[in-house]
């Protein structure tokens, strides 16, 4: 057996004009449906057109229905992602980054003083190994186009003062 | 006197409304819904007791009004099919790399961020020393 989802407003019209086929509704229209495929649909023939055209849009409807109800869940969720996401990367990440971006440069200062003292620092302390990749150059910049074009403008000036 | 087809222009304007779950034998080789609408609707026309001349005028007025809907329907549910698809798609993309920043990205910055301070409590006690 197949569990479909009918619109009770359909189902009910049915069972208002055939309350005995009530206790088994289910099979009544998969027969009826089965019977009625077989036909021969004629473009002309009303009936025909009536029952593939009632049945097209009551499937169309069953089924916007709770996909509609189902689509404000996703964007519910899609939502709190990107909210969640947010918080990350505004909140979390950043002042995270900062610090290890601070501390790397405190380090480096470090090792250039005991450097200039003649002392090796690598051996010093503990390594840290694959270290994450901190941002040192600060926040990407929007390079302006026309500032590319500068930039390529004088490239190939200098190389041809060169040449 | 009411007849079975009475209202159903009515009823194709509003709301989808509730639905309720049917099962229905296996063994079709078309979409079940379909199949179930198919015979709910063979059913609801066999049981219309208009005379033959009502019956063609009226049905003449629902096909025309079942045409019109039909194909605003199909395109309602492709778009809301497919903005299901792209929203669920893209909140998975999301929540993904939200998982991955929260469990292995913060974690991370902070040992080394842990890993860092110790080395430069070892660089400067080297440096007082030298």
């Amino acid at each position: 057996m197949t569990r479909v989802g009918l619109l009770a407003r359909d189902v009910d019209r049915l069972v208002a004009v055939r309350p005995d086929l009530a206790p088994s509704l289910g099979e009544a229209m998969f027969d009826a449906g089965l019977a009625h495929r077989r036909c021969e649909p004629e473009l002309d023939d009303l009936p025909e057109s009536f029952v593939h055209l009632a049945a097209a849009c009551s499937s169309y409807r069953a089924r916007i229905g709770p996909l509609t109800a189902s689509l404000a869940h996703v964007e519910d969720r899609e939502r709190a992602s990107y909210e969640e996401q947010l918080v990350l990367d505004r909140d979390l990440l950043p002042p995270l980054r900062e610090e290890a971006k601070r501390l790397r440069a405190e380090i480096a200062t470090l090792e250039g003083a005991l450097r200039a003292k003649g002392v090796d620092p690598s051996p010093i302390g503990p390594r840290i190994e694959n270290a994450t990749v901190v941002d040192d150059a600060g926040p990407p910049r929007l390079v302006d186009p026309r500032e590319r074009r500068a930039e390529v403008s004088m490239f190939f000036r200098r190389i041809r003062e060169d040449g | 006197m009411s007849d079975a087809l009475d209202g159903v222009e009515l009823d194709l304007a509003g709301p989808p409304g509730p639905s309720i779950d049917l099962e229905i034998p296996d063994g079709a080789d078309m979409d079940p819904l379909y199949l179930a609408f198919l015979g709910l609707w063979s059913l609801v026309l066999g049981a219309s007791e208009l005379s033959d001349d009502e019956r063609e005028r009226r049905l003449g007025e629902l096909v025309v009004r079942l045409q019109g809907r039909e194909g605003p329907l199909r395109f309602e549910l492709f778009e809301i099919s497919r903005r299901h698809e792209v929203l669920e798609r893209a909140g998975r993309i999301v929540a993904g790399e939200s998982r991955l920043k929260r469990g292995w990205l913060v974690p991370k910055l902070e040992a080394e961020i842990e890993a860092y301070r110790a080395r430069i409590e070892a660089l400067r006690a080297a440096l007082e020393v030298a």
